[in-house]
C-alpha cells in the first residue's frame, strides 16, 4: 500500500511537472526530457515487471488524457507499459552492477523515446514528418540519458527505503518456475533439471553461486551503490552504502544468511566461524534467504564439499532438508566428535549429531559456538543422523529440532523443540502429523527460508504452519499431534519433557 | 516480482487495451462517449495542472519570461481596462514582465477591436505537440474554435474547453492552418505549423493560392477572416515572410514566415470571444521595419509595435 502510495505520488507529481514546466522550457535542441518515461523506467526497474507494466499504462494514459494532450489516446500508455515492462525484466541488473543497470535503464528510456516518435509518425498527423522528428530526437534523447541516472538512483534510494528486497533470486529467468515447496515428481524432476542448467552448476538443487554472501568479496563482484556519490569518507557513509550494497545485491547484512543447495566447489566459507549461531532457536532466523522449492525437495542428493575437502553427500540430506544448509556451520561431518559437546552447532537443530561423531551429552547445541560436531544442519533435522546424543540440553530450537530425524531420539532432551516449549525432542515416530505434513516445511523451508512467504508458506499454506515472525509463531493445526493423547498433553498443559514417555510409546 | 504467465497475461490485456483505446479513438474520437471522457479527464487534470502552475509560476517566468520588452507610450483608456484584467487573471501576482505583457496584449486587442479573455498558460503539449493549455475555460466565456492571440499577434486557437481551461493548438503545429492575406496587395493564402525543430518552435510556412505572386522577405501576414470568424477572426498579425522558396511549376508559392509571437515563451494570452465589427484589415500591423531586411526576431519588432499602436490607437479615439 505504502509503495503504491509512493508510486503514484512519484508519477503525478513527474506528470504535473512535465505538463507545466518542462515541456514549457526553452532548451537548446528543441527537445525536453521526458520525466514520466523516466520515472516509469524507475519503477520498473526497482518493482519488476508487473509494476513496470501497470505503473507505464496508468501513467501513459494520464499523459494521453491531460490537457494539452493532442494526440489519439493510449499513445503513450502503449509504450511506457511496454518500456515499465522491459525495465521488470532487466530488473536483475541492479544486482549485476550499476553500469549496467544504468546502461539498460537507458536502452529502456531510448526505445521508448524512438517508440514514441514512431508511433507519432504513423498515428499523428501527417505533417510530422522524419524531418520534424529527426530534429528534436536527438535533444530529446540527450535530455533522458542525463536525467537517467538520476532518477534510478532517486529510484533505487526510495525502493530500499521502502523495503523492497532486490534479490535478485527474485529476477533471475531461471527461477521464472515458481518456488513451491511441494515436490510433484516429475516436474519437480524437470525444474530441478532447468535450476541446475541455468546456473550452470551441476551440484545439488540450487546453486550456492545465486546466493550472494555476507563477505565484502562478494559485493565488490556485485558493484556497490555508492557509484553517484563518489567513495565513502566517512564512517557513516560507508555504512550506509554497505546498507544499501546489501539490500540491492540481496547478501543480506545479518547473520543468518545461508547456503541454500550445495556450495559450488572451490568456494570456501568466509567466515568459518559461525555467527549465524548467535541465534539462538528462531528468534533471529530471518526467513528471507534461500530458494522456495529447493527446500523441500525430497530425497534430492547434494553435494556438500566439507571445508576438510571430504564430501557428504547423500544422506545427511535426505529428506526435506536439502534446502536447509547453513553455510555457516558447516561441518565435516567429523570423525572426532566430542564426548561432551557444549554449545555445538550453529543452527536449530544442530547439536546433532551429522553423521557419525554424536557427542554424547550435548548443552545447548543451539547456541553461539563453533561448529563443532554436530553444526551442520539439515533443516532443522537430519535425515541420515543415525546418531543423537543421549542427553541434550537446549538443542535446537526449530520444530523438529532437537530430535533426531532419524531414528533416533535422545534419552533424555532438555529444553529443546519449540522455543514456546512444546515437547522435548519426542521425535519423529511419536509425531506422525508432524511428519507427514509440517517437517517438510518445517524444516527445510524454515531454514532455506527466503520465499517462505512467497512460497505461501507463511501462515496459513496448506503445507507450512508456522506464523511470523521470529519467536512469536506457534505450531498450527499439523503441527499438533493430532492424537487425543496429544492434544490432551497439550491441554493439560504438561511440562514439555514429562510429555516424552508417553509420546515414546506411539509408534509409527 | 518476477516475471511469471499473470504477468505475461497482463502485458497482453495492457497492450491490447492500449491499441483498443488507439483505434477508438482514431475511429470514434468525437463521439459523446470520447469527448466525455476526454473532458472529465481534462477537468481532473487541468485542475492539478492550475493549481501546480500557480505554484510554479514564479520559476517558469523565470526561466521562460525574460524577453519582455519596455513598455513605451500607454494608453490611459486602457489602463482601468488593464487593473480589471489583472484582477481576472487566475495568477494575482503579475511580475514586471507580465504586465507588459497584458499591456501589449490589450493595446493590441484595442486596436483590432477584439474583446479578449485574458488568459495565461499553465501546461505545454507533449512530444511534437504544439498545445498548450490555459487557465480560462467555458466558465469565462471560451468556446472552441475561438481565435488565441498575444500581444505580439496570433498565437492559435482553441480546441478543446472545459469547465476552467481550455486547450490550445498553436499555429507552430503542423497541424494547425491558418488563412492568411499578405500586407500591401491582399494576396491570400494559408500558414501550417513546422513543428518544433533545433531551436524550438520554428517558423511558418505560407502558401500562396496565386502562384505568379511574387514574394517580398519583409512583408508582413494577417489572419483572414474564416466563416463567421471562427477559428480566426480577421486582421490578427501573424508574421513576417523571411524567404521565398519559389518553385518552378508548383500550384502556390511557398514562402517562410518568422511568426510576430516568441511561442518558446508564451505566457499571457487573450482568447477573442467576440470579433470585431470592422474587418481591421491591416491596421493592427506594426509598422513595416524600414530596412527591407528581415527584421531580428522579437525585440525591435515590440519596441516599434507599441510605437505604432500608440499612434493607431489615439486615431481612433
Amino acid at each position: 500500500m505504502k509503495r503504491l502510495l509512493v508510486v503514484v505520488t512519484a508519477l503525478a507529481a513527474a506528470l504535473l511537472l512535465q505538463l507545466t514546466i518542462v515541456n514549457g522550457l526553452a532548451l537548446p535542441g528543441g527537445g525536453a526530457p521526458d520525466l514520466v518515461l523516466l520515472c516509469v523506467v524507475a519503477v520498473g526497474l526497482t518493482g519488476g515487471p508487473q509494476a513496470g507494466l501497470v505503473a507505464g499504462f496508468c501513467a501513459g494514459l494520464a499523459l494521453d488524457l491531460a490537457p494539452p494532450a493532442n494526440q489519439l489516446i493510449g499513445q503513450y500508455a502503449l509504450v511506457f507499459c511496454l518500456v515499465g515492462y522491459a525495465c521488470g525484466r532487466l530488473r536483475f541488473t541492479l544486482t549485476q552492477s550499476a553500469v549496467l543497470a544504468m546502461a539498460s535503464a537507458a536502452g529502456a528510456a531510448v526505445a521508448g523515446e524512438i517508440l514514441a516518435a514512431g508511433l507519432v509518425l504513423v498515428l499523428d498527423t501527417p505533417e510530422v514528418t522524419l524531418a520534424t522528428v529527426a530534429q528534436v530526437l536527438p535533444a530529446t534523447v540527450l535530455y533522458d540519458l542525463v536525467l537517467t541516472p538520476v532518477f534510478i538512483f532517486a529510484g533505487v534510494r526510495i525502493a530500499v527505503a521502502l523495503g523492497v528486497s532486490f534479490n535478485s533470486l527474485d529476477d533471475s529467468p531461471a527461477l521464472e518456475i515458481g518456488g513451491s515447496a511441494q515436490p510433484t515428481g516429475l516436474a519437480d524432476l524437470v525444474r530441478a533439471r532447468r535450476l541446475r542448467r541455468a546456473t550452470g552448476t551441476d551440484g545439488g538443487v540450487a546453486s550456492g553461486a545465486w546466493l550472494t554472501g555476507d563477505s565484502a568479496a562478494d559485493v565488490a563482484l556485485v558493484g556497490t551503490v555508492g557509484w553517484l556519490d563518489g567513495p565513502p569518507t566517512s564512517r557513516r557513509a560507508r555504512r550506509e552504502r554497505a546498507r544499501l550494497t546489501a539490500a540491492l545485491t540481496g547478501a543480506a547484512p545479518r547473520k543468518g544468511s545461508f547456503w541454500v543447495g550445495s556450495r559450488p566447489p572451490g568456494l570456501r566459507p568466509t567466515e568459518s566461524s559461525a555467527p549465524a549461531a548467535q541465534q539462538a532457536g528462531l528468534r533471529k532466523l530471518r526467513p528471507e534467504s534461500g530458494v522456495a522449492g529447493t527446500a523441500a525437495r525430497e530425497r534430492m542428493p547434494a553435494h556438500l564439499s566439507g571445508s576438510d575437502g571430504s564430501e557428504l553427500r547423500g544422506a545427511a540430506f535426505e529428506g526435506s532438508g536439502s534446502g536447509g544448509l547453513s553455510g555457516r556451520g558447516w561441518v565435516s561431518g567429523g570423525a572426532n566428535t566430542p564426548k561432551i559437546a557444549f554449545g555445538t552447532g550453529a543452527l536449530p537443530g544442530a547439536g546433532r549429531a551429522a553423521r557419525r561423531g554424536v557427542p554424547k551429552i550435548a548443552f545447548k547445541a543451539s547456541s553461539p559456538a563453533r561448529p563443532v560436531g554436530g553444526g551442520e544442519v539439515g533443516g532443522g533435522r537430519v535425515g541420515g543422523g543415525t546418531r543423537t546424543p543421549k542427553i541434550a540440553f537446549g538443542s535446537g530450537g526449530l520444530p523438529g529440532a532437537g530430535r533426531a530425524s532419524g531414528r533416533r531420539t535422545p534419552k533424555i532432551a532438555f529444553g529443546s523443540g519449540l522455543p514456546k516449549g512444546s515437547r522435548t525432542s519426542p521425535g519423529r515416530p511419536a509425531l506422525p502429523s508432524f511428519r507427514s505434513r509440517s517437517g517438510r516445511s518445517a524444516s527445510g523451508t524454515w531454514l532455506a527460508g527466503s520465499r517462505l512467504r512467497s512460497a505461501g508458506l507463511g501462515s496459513t499454506g496448506p503445507r507450512g504452519h508456522i506464523r511470523l515472525p521470529g519467536s512469536n509463531y506457534r505450531a498450527g493445526g499439523t503441527y499438533r499431534p493430532k492424537t487425543p493423547r496429544g492434544r490432551s498433553w497439550r491441554r493439560r498443559r504438561v511440562p514439555r519433557w514429562l510429555s516424552w514417555p508417553w509420546q515414546r510409546g506411539v509408534k509409527r | 516480482m518476477r516475471d511469471t504467465r499473470r504477468t505475461r497475461l497482463l502485458l497482453s490485456i495492457a497492450l491490447i487495451a492500449a491499441l483498443a483505446l488507439i483505434a477508438v479513438d482514431y475511429q470514434h474520437g468525437s463521439s459523446p462517449v470520447m469527448r466525455t471522457v476526454k473532458h472529465t479527464a481534462g477537468s481532473v487534470f487541468g485542475a492539478a495542472e492550475s493549481a501546480v502552475s500557480f505554484v510554479t509560476a514564479p520559476i517558469t517566468r523565470f526561466v521562460g519570461g525574460g524577453l519582455a520588452g519596455s513598455s513605451g507610450g500607454q494608453v490611459a483608456v486602457l489602463k482601468r481596462e488593464l487593473a480589471k484584467m489583472r484582477a481576472e487573471l487566475s495568477a494575482a501576482k503579475l511580475s514586471k514582465s507580465d504586465y507588459a505583457r497584458l499591456h501589449r496584449l490589450l493595446a493590441l486587442a484595442g486596436t483590432g477591436g477584439y474583446r479578449v479573455v485574458a488568459a495565461s498558460v499553465i501546461a505545454f503539449g507533449q512530444g511534437y505537440q504544439q498545445t498548450v493549455t490555459l487557465d480560462a475555460g467555458s466558465s469565462d466565456g471560451v468556446r472552441p474554435q475561438e481565435t488565441v492571440l498575444d500581444g505580439d499577434g496570433l498565437v492559435g486557437q482553441v480546441t478543446a474547453v472545459t469547465a476552467d481551461t481550455c486547450t490550445v493548438l498553436l499555429a507552430t503545429d503542423p497541424s494547425s492552418v491558418v488563412g492568411v492575406r499578405m500586407a500591401p496587395q491582399g494576396q491570400v493564402g494559408w500558414v501550417t505549423g513546422e513543428g518544433s525543430s533545433r531551436t524550438g518552435p520554428g517558423e511558418l510556412k505560407l502558401a500562396v493560392l496565386d502562384p505568379g505572386a511574387v514574394l517580398k522577405p519583409g512583408e508582413q501576414l494577417v489572419t483572414a477572416a474564416s466563416v463567421h470568424d471562427r477559428p480566426f477572426v480577421p486582421g490578427v498579425p501573424v508574421g513576417t515572410v523571411i524567404s521565398v522558396k519559389n518553385k518552378a511549376g508548383a500550384l502556390t508559392a511557398q514562402a517562410l514566415v518568422r511568426p510576430f509571437v516568441s511561442f518558446a515563451s508564451l505566457n499571457i494570452v487573450g482568447i477573442v470571444i467576440a470579433p470585431p465589427r470592422h474587418n481591421p484589415r491591416f491596421s493592427v500591423l506594426p509598422p513595416k521595419p524600414p530596412k527591407p531586411a528581415p527584421p531580428p526576431p522579437v525585440k525591435p519588432a515590440k519596441s516599434r509595435r507599441t510605437a505604432g499602436q500608440t499612434g493607431t490607437t489615439a486615431a481612433g479615439h
